[in-house]
């Protein structure tokens, strides 16, 4: 009964209250980061990303919740800023081009060296596979060994393989996500 | 990257300079770092345009141009494009920003204040007040839902302006009328902190009252409104002001005493003090420290202005304190007047930002890794490493290895080699490629016996054996001494032994002087390499007493029968140790190769005797006697009452030789001749006490006699006798005999003892005797009672003689029974006389049985 009594209030609230979100999306340059910033604002597939350089901040809005997206640059001289614009958000959204066996290596230490920083202790980490559409691209489990991510135990951490192209598994990232916003977050 | 300014480098070094620059060895460590924003974004910009106010963000920094332009950047300088971004037509004169980076204000000359989301096109606010808007001040919670979207200008006057719910009609409110103009506004929570000419005033947006006016001095070469007002909370009650050039720390407080017309806070200075130059900009650090950006009041010799400063200032009430200074190069300084420069900062983060119109510097406070970096340059290692061992873990970039491996390579140069050699201990840890890089460094300079102490040696992190045999190599070379040393330290696997046997070898033949050390390692090499014999030579010309551990572990018995006089002579004790070892030879084979020595004789049957007692079984007595006779008397005795297998008359003689008396008497005890032992012990003893246990020994009336006949002439010696002889013969044989005129002291005493004893004996010997018949009379009563039972004569019962039953139905012959159980048919006894005694008893025993 009161389940149903606090499922009837958070729909009323859910109607008056909008939830917000923030996110910082790192990973290494040329791994889809913008592309799946427009992907899930605008459902709209660009091959053609021009490189981000420094960051670009976006807000989208996705039913009663607003997520607020730090999108950084991934070359290596805009690695250094990572951490800032990792501190205090929500989750932090690792994207990880599944298809580029060369890079995993360097996106794996880049991974665990963001985490190593105390001011991101507790951050709840996304890591996405993406370009799953392309052969030779790995799956979620080949992914979280060749990315180490069993070793990372302080933090909720999740991993799903994503194809910005082909909008597979859009739609749990998006779950995942909203499941972190703010309010989400608090109750917990 | 190229650079317009005049640091074409923008290397942090040259950035800045220190003001004592004189000698680099006291050279201060620097407290702050800076980084020139240098991408090419903002290059862009500045190359055409030029700064004229910024507000600094956790994650945005937002800078506003001369021609009106505003621009976000990233914390590196990368422009971020935002279409939302509103542009004046003159100056931007202030921007601000809310905490979370969502909503920015902006003003300028061209009479507009703007305030817009970065994210959102809601919430735009848009004014045109037609007067120079000086200043400007966001809600820093704009972004909240509520009554916070509102912002404050500064012109003539504060105003307040609101967004209201209906239409998104925008309400102004003047909060304060100002003398002059608004030139500053910084808003922190509650507080509005604003300036205008006649000074800062605080103002209380929650209660809408102004809380303070803190009046500027003015003096007629110094105007204050022609200075930048720079204003900064540090926290939510302490407010820095720096104008002019005096700093005032205000401290907001709740009234004590609330009246309802005063407001509810009250603003204290709690620090005021002059410094000597113009303030551009002030910021906090840490608790209580202040960074200023400074501009100076002198001119340089053509009448431009001098570089900027830092100073970080410790203030205390009315005066401060100067902790560090910095002279700053930033691009274009001699054409630029105090206010051309701002200096904002992030309070939590101790991250600062310097700005002049083509300049963009981001200052930070040296954090341990920097100032790690900053030892290590300048040579100070030792701070260095202390700071690594207590700080660790706030590193990120150094480590002990990475330091440590410098301060290695610099203690080389200086020549301190012994203390690098410590210091590889410490650093390289069990790292074996790291150990061998570092090793070589050493062997370069011929100093492996620095590190060879601290080179790992345990088998799991061995190293490669050529650094183990250069390092026995430096030594063999240099410091034969300790080349023995090493070579008893370490374990042979870490090295190739036979390499290192040769070489010493080489070394033997050279050189004379040192040939005993040489060949004590040589003989440890040996052994490393199982040539036991070659090593047991060495040993026994070295006379080394190392030999023996070498025999036991390897056992290597056979090999030294032909040695036993020299291991004897080397170490007797462990020689014998040696010898008496089971597996070794027998000691039939060590003794003749003994004989010649007494002394090591002695020693060694002594050994065998107390060791291997009961193999021997007496079989050396004979020698041991004598040898004992001459070397350790003591012991004597005691073999001699315990064993039976020396000749007695011969060890008799060599008593006799050597006077000793004890022995003697026991000897003569022993063939019987008493009364020589008695008179050996009395007249060359002289010990009363033994001579009486060797009379009770012998328990001899003629003895006694013996004893009693010496004792007469010394008084003292009867006393004695009168004491002890009570209880073992009749005294009588003594009273009689003595001298009726000899004193003898305490006799009477004695005499009573004597007698006493005497009773004794005879109460005593009653006693015996009560028992004795008392006990017969017992005895004969129980045989009486026996005898008197009964003797059943049944089926089982058989005759002695024929075995058969004795009572048979035919046979009508007499019956015999005896008090023994014995029964006989009268038939069967031989003759009639048997039948007084039982003839099985008395046949068996010769007489009858006791029944």
């Amino acid at each position: 009964m009161l389940a149903l009594i606090n499922r009837i209030l958070d729909w009323f609230k859910s109607l008056f209250w909008k939830e917000e979100m923030e996110l910082t999306l790192v990973g290494l340059h040329h791994s889809g980061k913008t592309t799946f910033v427009n992907v899930i604002s605008s459902g709209q597939f660009n091959q053609d990303t021009i490189p981000t350089v420094g960051f670009s901040m976006r807000k989208i809005t996705k039913g009663n919740v607003t997520i607020k997206v730090w999108d950084i640059g991934g070359q290596p001289r805009f690695r250094s800023m990572w951490e800032r614009y990792c501190r205090g958000v929500n989750a932090i959204v690792y994207m990880v081009d599944a298809a580029d066996c060369d890079k995993l290596e360097p996106s794996r230490n880049e991974l665990h060296g963001l985490i190593e920083k105390p001011q991101l202790s507790g951050i709840p980490i996304l890591v996405l596979g993406n370009k799953a559409d392309l052969p030779n691209s790995l799956d979620e489990q080949s992914l979280i060994e060749r990315m180490n991510l069993k070793a990372i135990q302080d933090r909720e951490i999740c991993c799903y393989s994503i194809s910005c192209k082909e909008k597979e598994n859009i739609d749990i990232t998006l779950q995942w996500l909203i499941a972190h916003s703010k309010s989400n977050t608090e109750q917990r | 990257m190229k650079e317009n300014g005049e640091n074409t480098n923008s290397q942090k070094n040259n950035f800045s300079e220190h003001e004592d620059d004189s000698s680099s060895a006291d050279e201060i460590e620097p407290k702050l770092k800076y980084e020139r924003l240098s991408s090419s974004d903002l290059l862009n910009i500045l190359q055409k345009d030029a700064v004229s106010c910024v507000a600094f963000h956790p994650k945005i920094i937002c800078i506003g141009t001369r021609w009106g332009v505003v621009h976000l950047l990233d914390h590196q300088g990368n422009t971020i494009h935002n279409e939302h971004l509103k542009a004046h037509t003159v100056a931007v004169n202030q921007i601000s920003m809310d905490i979370k980076g969502d909503f920015i204000t902006t003003c300028s000359d061209d009479g507009k204040a703007y305030a817009y989301g970065l994210y959102t096109e809601d919430h735009v606010l848009e004014l045109n007040l037609g007067r120079c808007v000086k200043s400007i001040a966001i809600d820093p919670l704009f972004y909240k839902l509520g009554n916070n979207r509102r912002f404050v200008t500064g012109d003539d006057r504060l105003e307040l302006h609101e967004k209201t719910a209906f239409l998104s009609r925008i309400k102004s409110t003047v909060l304060c009328e100002a003398v002059g103009r608004v030139q500053n506004i910084k808003w922190y929570n509650r507080f509005i902190a604003w300036v205008c000419d006649v000074g800062v005033r605080v103002y209380d947006i929650i209660d809408r009252a102004s809380l303070v006016l803190i009046q500027w001095n003015r003096s007629e070469n110094i105007i204050p409104e022609n200075f930048p007002c720079c204003l900064c909370w540090k926290n939510n009650n302490t407010l820095l002001i720096g104008w002019v050039d005096t700093v005032r720390v205000c401290k907001i407080e709740k009234r004590n005493s609330v009246i309802k017309e005063l407001p509810k806070f009250i603003v204290n200075p709690i620090s005021t003090f002059q410094i000597d130059y113009f303030i551009s900009g002030i910021c906090p650090l840490d608790v209580s420290q202040l960074v200023i950006l400074a501009y100076v009041k002198n001119k340089d010799e053509n009448g431009k202005s001098l570089r900027p400063q830092m100073y970080i200032l410790q203030a205390e009430e009315n005066k401060y304190v100067e902790v560090y200074t910095d002279n700053l190069s930033l691009r274009g300084y001699p054409d630029y007047i105090c206010s051309d420069y701002h200096f904002e900062c992030l309070v939590d983060e101790n991250l600062f930002i310097i700005v002049s119109p083509k300049d963009v510097v981001i200052a930070s406070i040296y954090d341990y890794d920097d100032r790690i970096d900053w030892l290590v340059d300048h040579n100070k290692f030792e701070e260095a490493m202390m700071l690594l061992t207590t700080k660790n873990r706030y590193l990120q970039r150094n480590n002990i290895l990475i330091v440590g491996k410098k301060y290695i390579d610099h203690l080389l140069e200086e020549k301190q080699f012994l203390k690098a050699g410590q210091l590889c201990a410490k650093v390289l840890g069990n790292n074996k490629e790291l150990w061998q890089i570092e090793v070589f460094k050493f062997a370069r300079s011929g100093q492996l016996r620095a590190v060879s102490q601290y080179l790992p040696i345990d088998s799991n992190h061995q190293l490669d054996p050529h650094i183990y045999e250069m390092v026995l190599y430096e030594y063999l070379k240099i410091e034969p001494k300790n080349f023995v040393k090493i070579v008893k330290e370490w374990l042979p696997n870490l090295y190739n032994v036979h390499a290192v046997i040769n070489a010493v070898l080489e070394h033997v033949v050279k050189d004379s002087d040192i040939q005993e050390l040489l060949l004590e390692s040589l003989a440890i090499l040996y052994t490393h390499s199982e040539q036991y014999d070659k090593a047991l030579n060495i040993y026994l010309r070295l006379k080394h007493k190392d030999v023996f551990q070498l025999i036991h572990k390897y056992e290597l018995y056979k090999n030294i029968d032909s040695e036993i006089d020299n291991l004897m002579e080397l170490d007797a004790n462990q020689a014998i140790n040696l010898f008496l070892n089971e597996k070794f030879m027998s000691p039939d084979l060590i003794i003749p190769r003994l004989q010649h020595n007494q002394y090591y004789l002695y020693l060694f049957l002594d050994a065998l005797e107390s060791k291997h007692f009961k193999l021997v079984s007496g079989k050396y007595h004979p020698q041991l006697v004598k040898l004992y006779a001459n070397f350790a008397p003591s012991k004597l005795l005691p073999l001699l009452r315990c064993s039976d297998s020396y000749p007695i008359k011969e060890a008799l003689t060599i008593c006799k030789e050597r006077n000793l008396y004890s022995e003697m008497v026991y000897l003569l005890g022993r063939i019987g001749n008493t009364k020589e032992a008695l008179q050996l012990l009395i007249k060359n003893i002289g010990d009363m006490e033994q001579a009486i246990i060797f009379c009770k020994e012998h328990d001899d009336l003629e003895l006694w006699e013996e004893l009693v006949k010496h004792s007469l002439s010394k008084p003292e010696f009867i006393t004695y006798l009168l004491q002890k002889i009570g209880t073992y013969v009749d005294p009588k044989i003594l009273v009689k005999r003595i001298d009726p005129k000899m004193e003898i002291p305490g006799l009477k005493n004695s005499l009573v003892k004597m007698m006493r004893d005497y009773n004794l004996q005879i109460s005593i010997k009653e006693g015996f005797k009560n028992i004795v018949i008392s006990d017969c009379f017992d005895l004969h009563k129980r045989l009486v009672q026996m005898q008197q039972q009964g003797i059943a004569v049944n089926d089982d019962v058989v005759c002695s003689v024929c075995h058969q039953k004795m009572l048979l139905k035919n046979n009508k012959t007499n019956i015999l029974i005896f008090y023994c159980r014995h029964s006989f048919h009268e038939d069967c006894l031989p003759s009639v006389d048997a039948v007084e005694k039982c003839i099985i008893c008395y046949s068996q025993k010769g007489r009858l049985p006791m029944m």
